[in-house]
C-alpha cells in the first residue's frame, strides 16, 4: 500500500536528508489512529454486544471430554526457597560494596582492604554453598546429598 | 512542594500498609505492601537519604518481596480461592496508591530534574555515608560480612532437602 | 581501623577465623571428633591471648572494650562453648549433626557473645546480639530430625526478629536523643535536662523491651519454654547460660553510664523483675517436663538478675556478675545432665523419666540434685551466695519489697526443683515407665559435668576469690 513509500521518506526526514514533510507523518499517524482505534472498537462491541455466560463447566480446562483430575499447580521445591535466600544475602552484599564504590576513591587502600576482607568472607559463603551442594539442582543435587557422587552417572 | 509531596505520599503509605495487613489473600497483600515500601523509599529521598531510598527498593521492594512470593507459592495452595478473580472494585484501590506514588515520583522529576528539591539541611551524601560506613563503622562491615555468611549457611543448614544418611537418589 | 586495635582485638578474631576454618575444613573432613578438638582448642587458645596478651588500646573502633571486663567474659564464653562442644560429641554424633556446621556455629556464637559482653556502643550491641541470635535460630533447629526443634527454632525466630526490629527503633529513638551510639555518652539523652528526652525515654523502652525479650523477662518470657523444650540439650544449655549471660553482660555496661536516668527507668525495671519472678515461679509449679521447669525457672533467675542491676552502683554490678558466672554454671550442669541422659534419640524430659536415675546413674543424678539444689538457692552452693548478692543489691538500693518477693520465690521454687530430686532418689522401684531407659553418660560426659559441679560448690564455699576477681574489672 501507502506504507512502504512513506516510510522511507519519514526515515529519510528523520535523519535530515530531506525537509521535515508535516503531512507524511500526519497521515501515517492518522493511519496508526484509525487502526488502534478499529480494533478497540470491535473488541468494546464485541465484548458489551456478545453474549456472555460463565459456568463452572466453561471454566474447566479442555481436556479432550476428559475431566480434568487434580492440579496443574505444584508446590515450589525448596530449592527455590533456598536460591531466594541466598539471593537476598548476595544482594545485601552488593548494597556495602556500593557504599565502598561510591568513596572508594577518598577510602584509598584502607577501604579497599576491608572491602576485600568483607568480599572475601562472603566468597567463603559462596564456597561453601557451591561445595556443599546447595547450588546443585536436578538429579545431580539428589546424588550429592547422599554422600558419595556414583562415578557411572556423570 | 516537596512537603505536600512528603505528607501525601506518608498518607499513601500508612493507606496502603493498613490494606496490606487486612488482606486475606497473600498475594494481594504483597502487592500493598510494596506499594508501601516504594512510598517509602521516595520520603527517603525527601528526606535527604537517596541511598537509602535505592535500597529500599533494591533490597525491600526487589529481593525481600521475591522471597516472601516465593514462600506464598510454597503456601498458598487453595483451589478455591485460587479460581476467583478479584472483583473490579477491590482493585481500584491499589490502583489509586500506585497512580498516587508514580504522580509524586514524576512530579518531583519534573519539577526538579536535577534532584535538588528534595535536599534539606540534613543531606546525606552517598559518598559521605560510604565514608562514614567504611571509617567510623569499618569494624561493623566486617561483623556484617560474617553475619551474611552465616545467614546463608544457616539456611541451607535448616532448609536443605535431603538427610544425608537418606540414600542416593531421594527426591525431595 | 589501625593494627594496634585489630591487635587488641585478636582472642575474637581467633574464634572467628577458627568458626571460619572449621566450617570450610567441614565439607571435606566430615570426623566430628577431631573438629571438636579444633574447636577447643580455638577456645583455649582464644582464652589463653585473653588472659596473657595484654590489649594494646581499650577500645576497638569506637564499638568494643578490650579492657578486662569485657575479657573476662571472653574467657567465660570460650570457656562456656568449648564445654558445650565437648559435653555434647556423642549427642551430635548419635543425631547425625553436620560436624562443619555444628561446631562452626557453635564458635561463632562464641565469638557473638564475646563482642555483645565487650560492646561500648549501641552499634555494637546491637551486632554482637545479633551476632550470636542469628546462630542460635539455626542452633535451635539444627536437629533435623525432630519436629519440636524446627518447631522451637521457628519460634525464635519469628519472636526474635520482633524484638530484633524493636531494638533496632530503640537503638534509633536513643541516637537521635543524645547524637551518639557511644556509651556512656548515649544516655545523655535521658538526663534531666535534655530537651529531647521523652524520646531518649521512649527509645530507652524499647532498648528494655528487646532486653527483656532475649532473657525472657516476664511479659517477654512466652518462647521460653516452648524454644527450650524443643531445642537440643546442648544448645539450650548454651541459650540459658550463654545468650542471657551475655545480654545481661552488656547491660551492666549500658546502666552504668545512666546514672540519674534510672530513677525513671526504676519503676519499669521493678516491674519487670516482680513479675519475672512471681509468674515464673507460679508457671514452674505446674510443669513436669523438666525442660519447661528449668525453661521458666530460668524466668526466675533472670528476675533476681534484673533487681540485682536495681542497685547502679559497683557492689550491684559485682553481685550480677557474680550472679551471671553462676548461673552459667550451673545450667550448663544441668542441661549437660540431661545431654549425658540422652539416648540414641529423644532426650528425657518428663519427671517420669528420672524415676530412680539415683541409684543406678548415682554420679550425674547427684550432680542434677546439687545444680537443683543451687538453683533453689541451698546454702552450701554456689546460688546462695549468688542470691544473698543480688537481695543486698536490691535492698541496697531501697527495694525492700522487691527482695522480698525474691525470697519468697525462692523458697517456693523449692517445690518445683525438689520435685525432680524426689523423683530420682525417693521413687526406685520399678524401671522408667515408658520410651527408652537414660544412657549411661560417658567419661567425658561425667568430667564436663564434674567441672560444673565443682565450680558450683566452689562459689558457695569460697565466693571471695571470684568476688574479689570481678570487684578488680569493674
Amino acid at each position: 500500500m501507502l506504507a512502504s513509500p512513506n516510510w522511507t521518506h519519514l526515515a529519510a526526514e528523520l535523519s535530515g536528508e530531506a525537509p521535515l514533510d508535516l503531512s507524511a507523518g500526519l497521515s501515517l499517524l492518522l493511519y496508526t489512529g484509525l487502526v488502534v482505534g478499529l480494533v478497540l472498537l470491535l473488541m468494546l462491541l464485541a465484548a458489551k454486544l456478545g453474549h456472555k455466560s460463565t459456568t463452572p463447566a466453561k471454566r474447566e480446562p479442555y481436556e479432550s471430554g476428559i475431566l480434568p483430575s487434580g492440579e496443574a499447580r505444584v508446590r515450589g521445591p525448596v530449592p527455590f526457597y533456598l536460591v531466594a535466600v541466598f539471593f537476598i544475602v548476595f544482594d545485601v552484599e552488593a548494597v556495602f560494596i556500593v557504599s565502598w564504590a561510591v568513596v572508594y576513591d577518598r577510602l584509598g587502600w584502607a577501604g579497599f582492604a576491608q572491602m576485600a576482607v568483607f568480599i572475601g568472607v562472603l566468597f567463603l559463603a559462596l564456597g561453601y554453598l557451591w561445595k556443599a551442594g546447595a547450588l546443585d539442582w536436578g538429579p545431580r543435587a539428589g546424588r550429592k546429598a547422599g554422600g558419595k557422587l556414583p562415578e557411572a552417572g556423570r | 512542594m516537596s512537603t505536600v509531596i512528603f505528607y501525601v505520599l506518608s498518607a499513601t503509605a500508612l493507606v496502603a500498609t493498613l490494606l496490606c495487613v487486612t488482606r486475606k489473600q497473600a498475594v494481594h497483600a504483597i502487592v500493598y505492601l510494596i506499594n508501601a515500601l516504594f512510598a517509602l523509599a521516595l520520603m527517603f529521598y525527601l528526606l535527604g537519604a537517596p541511598l537509602v531510598a535505592a535500597w529500599e527498593v533494591i533490597i525491600y521492594a526487589g529481593a525481600i518481596m521475591v522471597l516472601f512470593l516465593f514462600i506464598v507459592m510454597m503456601f498458598e495452595l487453595d483451589p478455591a480461592r485460587e479460581a476467583q478473580r478479584p472483583a473490579p472494585a477491590r482493585r481500584w484501590p491499589v490502583v489509586l496508591i500506585s497512580a498516587v506514588i508514580l504522580a509524586c515520583s514524576l512530579a518531583l522529576a519534573f519539577a526538579d530534574p536535577a534532584g535538588q528539591a528534595g535536599v534539606p539541611g540534613y543531606y546525606a551524601s552517598p559518598r559521605a555515608f560510604g565514608e562514614l560506613m567504611f571509617g567510623e563503622y569499618a569494624l561493623g562491615v566486617e561483623v556484617a560480612s560474617f553475619l551474611l555468611l552465616f545467614a546463608a549457611v544457616g539456611a541451607y543448614t535448616v532448609g536443605r532437602g535431603d538427610e544425608p544418611a537418606g540414600g542416593g537418589e531421594g527426591r525431595r | 581501623m589501625s593494627l594496634a586495635e585489630l591487635f587488641s582485638l585478636l582472642p575474637v578474631l581467633v574464634l572467628a577465623g577458627a568458626s571460619l576454618l572449621v566450617l570450610m575444613l567441614g565439607l571435606w573432613l566430615k570426623h566430628l571428633p577431631s573438629l571438636v578438638a579444633l574447636g577447643v582448642a580455638a577456645c583455649a587458645a582464644a582464652g589463653a591471648l585473653a588472659v596473657l596478651v595484654p590489649p594494646e588500646v581499650m577500645e576497638v573502633g569506637g564499638m568494643f572494650s578490650a579492657a578486662r571486663y569485657a575479657r573476662f567474659f571472653l574467657v567465660l564464653w570460650a570457656g562456656v562453648v568449648a564445654w558445650t562442644l565437648l559435653s555434647s560429641v556423642r549427642y551430635a554424633a548419635a543425631r547425625r549433626f553436620q560436624p562443619g556446621e555444628w561446631v562452626s556455629l557453635l564458635l561463632f556464637a562464641g565469638a557473638g557473645m564475646a563482642l555483645l559482653s565487650a560492646a561500648t556502643s549501641l552499634v555494637g550491641m546491637f551486632l554482637g546480639l545479633e551476632a550470636f541470635t542469628l546462630v542460635l535460630y539455626i542452633l535451635i533447629a539444627f536437629h533435623r530430625g525432630s519436629a519440636a526443634g524446627t518447631e522451637a527454632g521457628l519460634k525464635y525466630l519469628v519472636l526474635g526478629v520482633t524484638a530484633t526490629a524493636v531494638l533496632a527503633f530503640g537503638v534509633a529513638l536513643v541516637y537521635a536523643s543524645a547524637g551518639t551510639f557511644h556509651l556512656p555518652e548515649a544516655m545523655a539523652g535521658v538526663a534531666g535536662d535534655s530537651p529531647l528526652r521523652p524520646l531518649g525515654l521512649l527509645g530507652w523502652g524499647m532498648l528494655l523491651v528487646a532486653i527483656g525479650f532475649k532473657v525472657s523477662l516476664v511479659p517477654f518470657h512466652l518462647w521460653t519454654p516452648d524454644v527450650y523444650q524443643g531445642a537440643p540439650a546442648p544448645v539450650a544449655g548454651l541459650l540459658a547460660a550463654g545468650s542471657k549471660g551475655a545480654m545481661f553482660s552488656a547491660v551492666v555496661g549500658l546502666l552504668a553510664g545512666i546514672g540519674l536516668g534510672l530513677r525513671d527507668l526504676t519503676p519499669v525495671l521493678w516491674a519487670l523483675s516482680g513479675l519475672s519472678m512471681l509468674l515464673g515461679t507460679l508457671a514452674a509449679l505446674r510443669q513436669e517436663n523438666v525442660k519447661r521447669m528449668l525453661a521458666y525457672s530460668s524466668v526466675v533467675h533472670m528476675g533476681f538478675v534484673l533487681m540485682g542491676l536495681l542497685d547502679a552502683g559497683p557492689e550491684g554490678q559485682e553481685a550480677v556478675v557474680f550472679y551471671l558466672v553462676f548461673y552459667a554454671l550451673v545450667s550448663l550442669g544441668a542441661f549437660g545432665v540431661l545431654t549425658a541422659f540422652s539416648g540414641e534419640e529423644g532426650e528425657p524430659q518428663q519427671l517420669a523419666a528420672f524415676r530412680g536415675a539415683g541409684y543406678r546413674h548415682p554420679f550425674l543424678a547427684a550432680a542434677l540434685a546439687v545444680f537443683m539444689l543451687a538453683l533453689a538457692g541451698v546454702p552450701p552452693t554456689g546460688g546462695f551466695m549468688a542470691k544473698l548478692g543480688v537481695f543486698a543489691a536490691a535492698i541496697r538500693a531501697g527495694h525492700l519489697p522487691l527482695a522480698l518477693v525474691g525470697v519468697l520465690a525462692s523458697l517456693v521454687s523449692l517445690v518445683y526443683y525438689l520435685k525432680l530430686v524426689i523423683a530420682m532418689y525417693m521413687s526406685a522401684e520399678g524401671a522408667p515407665p515408658s520410651g527408652s531407659p537414660l544412657h549411661r553418660g560417658t567419661r567425658l560426659e561425667a568430667a564436663c559435668v564434674g567441672v560444673c559441679l565443682l565450680g558450683v560448690l566452689l562459689l558457695g564455699l569460697a565466693p571471695g576469690a571470684l568476688l574479689d576477681w570481678i570487684g578488680s574489672l569493674l
